[in-house]
């Protein structure tokens, strides 16, 4: 019993991070129609940013702000000076842009920092406490925690203030939104910015329990996707109940089968959810049919 | 989608005149005799050893074009039939001494086979969704590589031991591989080429432009994808196989990476895909390029081969979307307009 | 002919004879004075970088010291460097090496995944190659003549490891043969599953209950791995991790209290600082297998102990630390070469010579640096291995490694059997 209870606490802790890793992505489809294949990456970079932050003498629960912040504005930046040419081409055009985007932020972390895994080593988040029958470490608690935070911010920020309403309206009709005034241009920015922001928040609150280094990019991509084509792109609450799910599902096929099989069970869960119910549990019907044209 | 049409004439009467067949058998004979003969004169190792590189290169590059080219299917997951060409043809070979020429074929027709069940799985998703299944796929061709061990070595992966015997694909002069690479390029440029100028082609490229129209006037999408989806696999598992007899072992981290994906695609593309030429134009370039680093700076820029792929699939996308053969196509019709 | 004409004719002729021979043995001085080139190839780029560049710099050490000797036999050697980040990287490298810089020994590789892809084209082309640091068993028997391979087999690292086990780690804790439950915690890597397979095999022989636990590379959360091992109670483990999931494994260990009674660690990420870098006290009590370093120079011979002690001062002189284990298989792998092997050969730069004179050398344990003998063997079962190397046992104790295995060679006792509770190690 204690080994259910403590793969189960385990799991949902880690659907927390899982969520908050994908949250961006689902923001990011669902407004701009935009799949970005270098997600995982900027998950990377913000554990490199927490990681020299935390040299400098920065705690990064302290700086996940800063990293946040910093983010924003470059993946607002990125979206007007790069992604924004290429709405109106073809969806190859776009995933080979965010793909060698991705491929170049990786060759560039290597060549700048090495690639060797960088450590956060922080005392108070080693400790362990009990929960029940389980034992997890500080660090995944105030993670789950931070990630409950900031989707319940992004929820609020979205259905209660004047921008938020602007991002959603021009999420469900940008013709529309743009007929009644709203700059789609600059919502665009700023949905991608809080992306790629909230992408490199994640890689914060990881970089105390995981290692950084220049290829675990990719690996947060896949799941990523895998967590927003479960619950459904465009879908915030699709993001959070798909990262539980995921984090569960991954947790007790690693023991109870085999934890070289977890990567598998990635896949063909991916699978099975793309052929059989391509929206996901909550998303918007259609949209895999529709595609990202305009 | 493809503003650029191939660089070869594509009335579909234009063929019957013997002049323009004559020109075009010139158009494939010549560079084919051409690169024999450079393989022929080659005889240090090492520029071998490139030139194989880059022929294989344009190999990946050209079947992965009969799909994504023409058809503009975002399919990053042909490591997958690349890994399974490798492992039919060696798994044959080793087991029941079966000839790597058939193993190749029945590489090619497992790659075919998968392909058809895949594309038919994913026939309703479109762009990203549609790359995101083709990546899932080459995962999951990887994992079985990599857990199935009994029959696949797993991550030891499996060997070959050499003999120089022509029936078991192993030859003393590497200039032999070079060759067979050669004449592999020759017949997939031949295919991709006749599919171009066939109604196939026609249909591919019009779905490729826009499905939904193509659709609603009656063109049978799915079947013409799944079609060309099959023919991209089969020869891109042939480049598998002749790349397995080349390395003589083969293991899942070096064959069903995804970097071989992202190749197939990127080569295609910065060459320019849909076309004929784009994607060996695509391979000489990059190929070369990253060698080159590799071996002038090797020591600390080991990731810099990386950060130029990258680059450079940002800046064609944006800037240069029809590839270099595309810049040069709009170059030489300039000219021809300037011309008096 | 007259007097003075025979005597200019005598003078003359000597003159002339001395002319010639002083040519000739210019000749064969200036030939003899021309360097002898080594081609060099490990990864100093990429993944395996970091233990890369440390074993490669123990090769050049080695060089270095017979350079300063006058080199071998008064000829010089030169090193032609090559980067191996990847098995694609090492096939170009090892082309260029062969092809374009016509070297005719090809030294390396650290990794057993690089050597794997480039051993064929060595023998295809008729040039040595020369293994330093690659352990995987496969390389020596794909039956290639023109392989050598210096330190010994990972298999037989699995067996130290289990004699240790049954002849110290057992007894010490209460534990024998049938009471013992042996796990071995492994990356899925090519080494992992071969020394997994070995003990699952020697294990049954044995009469030893043992389960294997593997994991992906890269993975992020052992903690399964772990729950399991708790729940299968196992005594003992072996483990194969590299330097990444060496330090998330025992993190994680310490955080879901896994109680274990002895680690003996086969995997590189033990054996260096930057494991107890990261976990700290708890990595004390832990034993590792590695290639020999550290050992009593008391069972060496008056050679060996001299080029222990010049490679001791020469690597901490130049990067301030002491040397680990993966910097000595470099070194005594090209000492062999440099000492026992190139000197004996009839031409060392042709490679049927050096392939005779290597099949030759016969010298007892105790009479290299590392403390190994030096016979390979001949062509056929395993041909080219090196079969008086051994392993070691070492074990972390007051933070630093101490040899404890095999006794001849050792420096301390091994202690802290069964291990002590997390927290309470030193």
């Amino acid at each position: 019993m204690d080994v259910f209870q403590q793969l189960f606490i385990s799991g949902i802790l880690l659907g927390g991070v899982y969520a908050l890793l994908s949250i961006g992505l689902t923001l990011i489809f669902g407004v701009i129609r935009v799949v970005n294949f270098a997600h995982g990456h900027f998950v990377m970079l913000g554990m490199y940013a927490s990681y020299w932050l935390w040299r400098a003498g920065i705690d990064p629960y302290i700086g996940a702000p800063i990293v946040f912040g910093a983010f924003f504005v470059i993946g607002a930046g990125i979206h007007h000076k790069m992604i924004s040419r290429t709405l109106t081409m073809p969806h190859l055009v776009q995933v080979f842009v965010t793909l060698g985007l991705a491929i170049a932020l990786e060759a560039m972390v290597h060549l700048a920092w090495g690639g060797d895994f960088r450590f956060v080593q922080l005392e108070y988040t080693s400790r362990i406490v009990e929960i029940g029958q389980a034992r997890v470490v500080v660090g995944s608690l105030v993670a789950f925690g931070f990630a409950l935070l900031a989707t319940a911010v992004i929820y609020a920020f979205l259905h209660g203030t004047d921008v938020g309403k602007a991002i959603r309206a021009t999420a469900q009709d940008p013709y529309a939104a743009q007929a009644m005034g709203i700059d789609i241009g600059r919502i665009f920015d700023l949905t991608f910015g809080l992306g790629v922001g909230s992408a490199a928040l994640a890689g914060s609150l990881l970089v105390p329990m995981f290692p950084a280094f220049p290829s675990v990019g990719l690996g947060y991509s896949l799941i990523a996707f895998v967590v927003v084509v479960l619950g459904g792109l465009g879908s915030v609450p699709g993001a959070l109940m798909g990262g539980l799910l995921v984090a569960l599902i991954e947790t007790f096929t690693a023991f109870h089968i085999s934890p070289s099989f977890k990567e598998g069970m990635y896949f063909l869960l991916f699978i099975l959810v793309l052929v059989l119910r391509p929206a996901g549990l909550f998303g918007l019907r259609g949209s895999e049919l529709v595609g990202i044209h305009r | 989608m493809h503003a650029d049409s191939p660089t070869i004439s594509t009335s579909a009467d234009s063929l019957a005149s013997p002049s323009a067949r004559f020109r075009t058998t010139l158009q494939f004979l010549v560079p084919t005799v051409l690169a024999a003969l450079l393989i022929g004169s080659t005889t240090q190792q090492y520029h071998l050893d490139l030139l194989f590189q880059v022929l294989l290169g344009a190999l990946l590059a050209s079947a992965w074009n009969i799909v994504g080219g023409y058809a503009g299917q975002i399919a990053l997951g042909h490591a997958g039939f690349y890994a399974i060409g490798a492992y039919t043809s060696t798994i044959l070979l080793l087991r029941f001494g079966i000839s790597p020429w058939i193993g190749m074929l029945a590489g090619a027709a497992l790659a075919a086979l998968c392909a058809s069940i895949l594309g038919i799985l994913t026939l309703r998703l479109r762009g990203p969704f549609f790359a995101m299944s083709t990546v899932a796929f080459a995962e999951i061709v990887r994992l079985t590589a990599t857990h199935w061990e009994s029959v696949t070595g797993g991550t030891r992966g499996l060997w070959i031991s050499w003999k120089p015997d022509a029936w078991l694909m192993g030859f003393s002069d590497r200039r032999a591989y070079a060759l067979v690479a050669l004449g592999l390029l020759v017949l997939v440029t031949a295919v991709s080429f006749a599919i171009a100028r066939s109604k196939l082609g026609y249909l591919l490229r019009a779905i490729g432009s826009d499905e939904d129209a193509a659709r609603s006037v009656g063109v049978r999408s799915s079947a013409a994808k799944v079609l060309a989806f099959s023919i991209s696999g089969a020869f891109t598992a042939m480049a598998g196989t002749l790349s397995a007899q080349y390395a003589l072992s083969i293991d899942p981290p070096t064959f069903s990476s995804f970097e071989i994906s992202i190749q197939a695609a990127l080569l295609s593309a910065v060459g320019g895909m849909g076309t004929i030429a784009g994607p060996i134009v695509g391979a000489v370039t990059m190929v070369t390029t990253s060698n080159l680093l590799r071996s002038t700076l090797g020591g600390q820029f080991g990731a810099l081969h990386l950060l130029i792929y990258g680059i450079a699939l940002v800046l064609v996308m944006l800037f240069m979307r029809g590839g270099i053969v595309g810049l040069w196509t709009r170059v030489a019709k300039r000219r021809h307009v300037l011309k008096p | 002919m007259n007097q003075i004409n025979r005597r200019s004719l005598v003078k003359g002729a000597s003159a002339a004879a001395v002319l010639a021979g002083a040519s000739v043995a210019l000749n064969v001085f200036a030939q003899g004075r021309k360097p002898i080139r080594v081609g060099m190839i490990f990864p100093i780029t990429g993944p395996l970088a970091l233990l890369g560049e440390t074993q490669m710099a123990g090769a050049q050490i080695a060089i270095d010291i017979i350079n300063q000797e006058g080199g071998v036999n008064g000829r010089k050697i030169e090193v032609v460097k090559a980067d191996a980040p990847n098995s694609q990287a090492a096939i170009a490298e090892a082309n260029r090496l062969i092809g374009n810089e016509n070297v005719k020994i090809v030294l390396g590789t650290y990794a057993s995944g690089l050597a794997s892809s480039i051993v064929g084209i060595a023998e295809r082309s008729n040039v040595i190659h020369w293994e330093v640091g690659g352990v995987a068993d496969s390389l020596t028997q794909r039956g290639f003549k023109n392989v050598f391979r210096t330190p010994p087999p990972a298999s037989l690292q699995g067996m130290m490891a289990l004699e240790f086990i049954n002849e110290v780690v057992a007894p010490k804790s209460g534990l024998n043969k049938s009471t013992l439950r042996l796990g071995v915690v492994h990356e899925d890597s090519e080494f992992g599953s071969t020394v997994a397979k070995t003990l699952a095999e020697r294990s049954k022989v044995e009469g030893i209950k043992f389960t294997a636990y593997s994991y992906a590379k890269d993975s992020n959360d052992l903690t399964p791995i772990i729950l399991r091992l708790r729940q299968d109670a196992v005594d003992v483990i072996v483990s194969v991790q590299y330097v990444n999931d060496a330090i998330l494994f025992w993190k994680q260990a310490k955080q879901l209290n896994l109680a274990l009674k002895g680690h003996v660690a086969l995997g590189a990420g033990h054996f260096e600082r930057s494991f107890i870098d990261a976990v700290g006290k708890d990595a004390n009590g832990l034993f590792i297998v590695p290639p020999p370093v550290e050992i009593n120079p008391s069972g060496l011979d008056a050679t060996a102990q001299k080029d222990l002690a010049a490679f001791n001062k020469a690597f901490e002189a130049q990067y301030k630390k002491s040397p680990s284990s993966v910097t000595m298989l470099g070194f005594a792998g090209t000492m062999i070469l440099l000492r026992d092997v190139l000197p004996k050969a009839s031409d060392p730069e042709n490679p049927d010579a050096i392939r005779a004179a290597a099949l030759a050398v016969d010298k007892p344990i105790g009479s290299t640096a590392a403390g190994w003998g030096v016979k390979f063997r001949p062509p056929g079962e395993n041909g080219g291995q090196n079969e008086r190397a051994f392993w070691i046992v070492q074990q972390w104790q007051g933070d630093n490694l101490h040899t404890v295995y095999p006794i001849k060679l050792a420096v301390r006792q091994p202690n802290q059997m069964p291990l002590p509770a997390w927290g309470s190690r030193s």
